[in-house]
């Protein structure tokens, strides 16, 4: 009994001190969880060779029409790496406007014209993200959805990932809806 | 006196957990989040692959991280009774049974376990799993996956009756601080753990657990003498240099002493004494796999591991060394095949200590090794709806040579909801180093009149050969959604070649005379039984959990030697039955309650008869990153027999009701 007596007094004074780490919130927003998911995709997608230019080169990512994620994604990739690559976020006001990126947010707004989106970049390794209803039937590669379980969840069209000629790890693939036409 | 300590520390604690400081949402640490946890998908690996259990042709079952942490146990062998068709018996407070599908005891031997691809099931002494010597932090586990039945057509001969593979989670997983403060009547604990990030790749994870148990309870005028102190330490390294590769260091520490009360014999009077002592045991284990996704009809893995194990006290102890390496790999062939095999190779080195009169070991030391190879193809017969698996593990051991165990396994889904499965397998469980070089005794007849005392033992046979099991299962799996599943599984084993004693001449010395009986493969039998569970879940909240299993052996003894099998008809009880409730939230607090029926068993020449128990866990959220929570077990009786013990005499003891309160802070 003295000897549990001493542990609690220990384990007392660890708990007591212990700062909070703010980092383990909760999550709350949907364009936080879908921020990490970017984050993600930059570390389990393989571009092909010859796509970056150089070992330093950033990996892209580009916000398609309306942004959804505000201040959000800068914030929380400003810091980090992926695959060694610093990250870098690119807005695109229409599709005119797309310039070179590897990994493309499709916004809602853009639902109207992404299946030509997708027609204008066949050829090239760009990955394709959206959350529009029938992204992926459009040929777009990842699209975002909410489960009933009130998670968010993910949709991958295996088919026009293949066509990318893009390689995602099977981290994402084994949580991944597989979109079935 | 203590009982006011008892009461200072219960408030202290819970003025600790009403410490606080807001919380933000700050998406930075959302980033180091695996995405399991974004996506908030329990992903299962069976079939040494990630896959979910429904379309699988087996007796699989997933505890899934969520219930083992709300389960009310501190031990990990009692987590295993969440798993239908499982039974746990408790010996004493540092020994348990776990088996499924009979043959329980404390050396229970057809039952494998696995701590991440590492072997738990040791051959040194005895066969089996120590399952007091694989503490755990429950809060690092992702999950536990079992197999009731053969699995040995992949991991090899003892997967007779069922597979048991703890999965922790990967580093990423685990990020922040986690403190769990246990307090009760019989369990104390200390748990403490803390995630970092290296760089993006790198992430790790270092932990540390002391446990304390006190003795149970004993009903025969032998006093309790079986309390227990273990503490554990480890870290674990996961790092992705690239997209297609994955690496993963995880190091073990672990110590116990535990108090033993047991049978011990003597050349001199008075022979035979109930003697209180310690054992003492310590591990180190270190382990690393490379897993490289060649494409995604493709990936291998290199895994290896090196193992020191201790155990000394009496009747005797023993030093293992275990080395073991294995590569495995799986491609896609075509639409239709996906093919997966690999090899291993095992050194285990065992040195035999503390030998006493009670228990000896020839030869002294041993060093065995293991070869095997198990090659398995998953075809879709029809895509989506039929599934062949056909696949065969050679192996190769030091005691039983070359074994060959190939199973057949059929699943037909005609709708998403439906399943129904069929496999026949062949499955060893090989013999240990035990069954050929001990020699132990069990009993005594004193001396009459200046003769020599007349001990009863049982003596290794270097003979001794595998035991074989041919297996037939089949089962039908039915799912409404995510909310309600039922999963029905039956099987009719047979088997040759079962362990049975044989006497032998009686051998004499110069302080004593020796009747020992030696094992041989003489009997045969067949059991079958059913296991059904079924899953009511409502919402993403609570749940409820039934499980019934059904067990019935028959063993057949050679004529002239009827009798041979002694308790191994009934030493599993033929019902049991149990109902969980999980999650209910009632005013902000969590309410988990499980209820089980155990049938009576019969161990060695005690009976011990039906009992059913109530477990209790609430659990609330006091805080943003604190929760304090009960857990009351055994709630409805003061004390219950469960088990007891064939080869080391130990004194019945009963499992007593028990308050523990906990305090976990993440940070």
């Amino acid at each position: 009994m003295r000897s549990t007596a001493r542990i609690l007094a220990f384990s007392a004074l660890i708990v007591a001190f212990v700062p909070d780490r703010t980092a383990s919130a909760p999550i709350s927003s949907e364009y936080q969880v879908k921020t990490a998911y970017l984050y993600n995709f930059a570390k389990f997608i393989q571009w092909p060779e010859g796509t970056f230019t150089d070992t330093t080169e950033a990996i892209v990512i580009g916000i398609a029409g309306e942004d959804p994620f505000g201040s959000l994604l800068d914030e929380a990739i400003s810091q980090r790496r992926a695959q060694g690559r610093p990250l870098r976020v690119e807005r695109y006001h229409n599709l005119a406007d797309i310039g070179h990126c590897h990994l493309l947010f499709v916004s809602r707004s853009e639902a109207k014209q992404q299946s030509e989106l997708f027609r204008a970049l066949a050829d090239s390794n760009v990955v394709t993200i959206g959350e529009s209803p029938d992204f992926t039937k459009e040929g777009g590669q990842v699209r975002f959805f909410l489960s009933k379980s009130q998670t968010i969840k993910i949709e991958i069209n295996r088919t026009a990932a293949h066509r990318a000629g893009i390689f995602i790890s099977s981290r994402i693939l084994k949580m991944a809806r597989i979109y079935k036409p | 006196m203590h009982k006011t300590r008892r009461l200072i520390a219960f408030v202290s604690l819970f003025m600790l957990g009403l410490y606080i400081s807001g919380a933000t949402a700050d998406v930075n640490g959302l980033l180091d989040l695996s995405l399991e946890d974004l996506a908030q998908t329990p992903v299962s690996l069976v079939s040494r692959k990630a896959e979910a259990p429904f379309g699988l042709p087996a007796a699989v079952s997933v505890i899934t991280a969520k219930e083992l942490y709300h389960s009310s146990t501190f031990n990990l062998a009692e987590a295993l009774r969440l798993v239908p068709g499982f039974h746990v018996g408790r010996i004493d407070a540092n020994k348990w049974a776990v088996s499924a599908r009979g043959f329980n005891g404390r050396y229970a031997n057809k039952v494998l376990g696995l701590i991440d691809g590492r072997s738990i099931y040791t051959t040194a002494t005895a066969a089996g799993v120590f399952w007091e010597m694989q503490d755990i932090l429950l809060a690092d586990l992702d999950r536990v996956e079992v197999i009731r039945g053969p699995g040995a057509s992949l991991w090899g001969a003892n997967a007779v009756n069922g597979v048991v593979n703890l999965v922790s989670k990967e580093a990423i997983a685990t990020q922040g601080g986690h403190l769990r403060l246990g307090i009760g009547t019989e369990d104390q604990l200390l748990q403490g753990r803390y995630g970092g990030r290296i760089n993006e790749q790198t992430y790790y994870r270092a932990y540390g657990h002391f446990g304390r148990r006190d003795d149970l309870k004993s009903k025969s005028d032998i006093a309790a003498n079986d309390s227990w102190d273990s503490w554990k330490m480890g870290t674990r390294l996961d790092w992705r240099p690239a997209v297609r590769d994955h690496i993963t260091l995880i190091a073990d520490l672990q110590q116990g002493d535990m108090a033993q009360t047991a049978l011990l014999f003597s050349p001199e009077a008075p022979y035979s004494d109930f003697d209180q002592h310690r054992i003492q045991f310590s591990s180190i284990s270190t382990s690393w796999r490379w897993q490289r996704e060649v494409s995604d009809r493709s990936d291998f893995s290199l895994f290896s591991y090196y193992e020191n194990l201790e155990r000394r006290g009496p009747p005797a102890g023993e030093l293992s060394d275990i080395w073991n390496s294995e590569f495995q790999h799986r491609i896609s062939l075509g639409n239709r095949h996906e093919l997966l095999w690999g090899l291993q190779y095992r050194l285990t080195a065992i040195e035999r200590m503390n030998q006493t009169f009670t228990a000896s070991f020839s030869p002294r030391t041993r060093q065995l090794s293991l070869f095997g190879g198990f090659a398995q193809d998953d075809i879709s017969l029809v895509t989506n709806r039929l599934r062949l698996i056909l696949g065969a593990k050679l192996e190769h051991n030091e005691f039983t040579g070359l074994e060959f165990q190939p199973n057949a396994r059929l699943a037909w889904t005609p709708t998403a909801r439906h399943a129904l499965w069929a496999a026949t397998s062949r499955a060893v469980r090989s013999s240990s180093s035990g069954e050929n070089d001990v020699r132990l005794l069990l009993g005594v007849l004193p001396p009459v009149e200046g003769a020599l005392p007349v001990f009863l033992g049982l003596v290794g046979n270097p003979d001794f050969r595998a035991e074989t099991m041919h297996a037939f299962e089949a089962g039908y799996r039915y799912r409404y959604g995510g909310l309600l599943s039922l999963d029905v599984a039956t099987f009719a084993n047979d088997y040759t070649d079962l362990f049975a004693v044989e006497g032998t001449p009686l051998m004499r010395f110069d302080d004593h005379v020796l009747r020992a009986v030696t094992p041989q493969n003489q009997i045969s039998g067949r059991s079958y039984g059913v296991e059904i569970s079924g899953n009511y879940k409502w919402s993403n909240s609570w749940s409820l959990n039934t499980a019934y299993a059904f067990f019935h052996l028959k063993l057949k003894s050679p004529e002239a030697s009827s009798g041979l099998h002694g308790d191994q008809e009934k030493n599993t009880p033929r019902h049991i039955f149990t109902l969980a409730l999980q999650g209910l939230n009632i005013l902000g607090t969590d309410l988990n309650a499980t209820l089980r029926r155990v049938g009576p068993v019969l161990v060695n020449t005690t009976n011990i008869p039906a009992y059913s128990e109530l477990d209790l866990y609430v659990n609330r959220l006091v805080a943003d990153q604190t929760s304090i929570s009960l857990s009351l077990q055994n709630m409805l009786h003061s004390s219950h027999a469960e088990y007891s013990t064939r080869l080391l005499t130990v004194p019945l003891m009963q499992a007593q009701r028990a308050f523990t309160l906990t305090l976990v802070r993440e940070f």
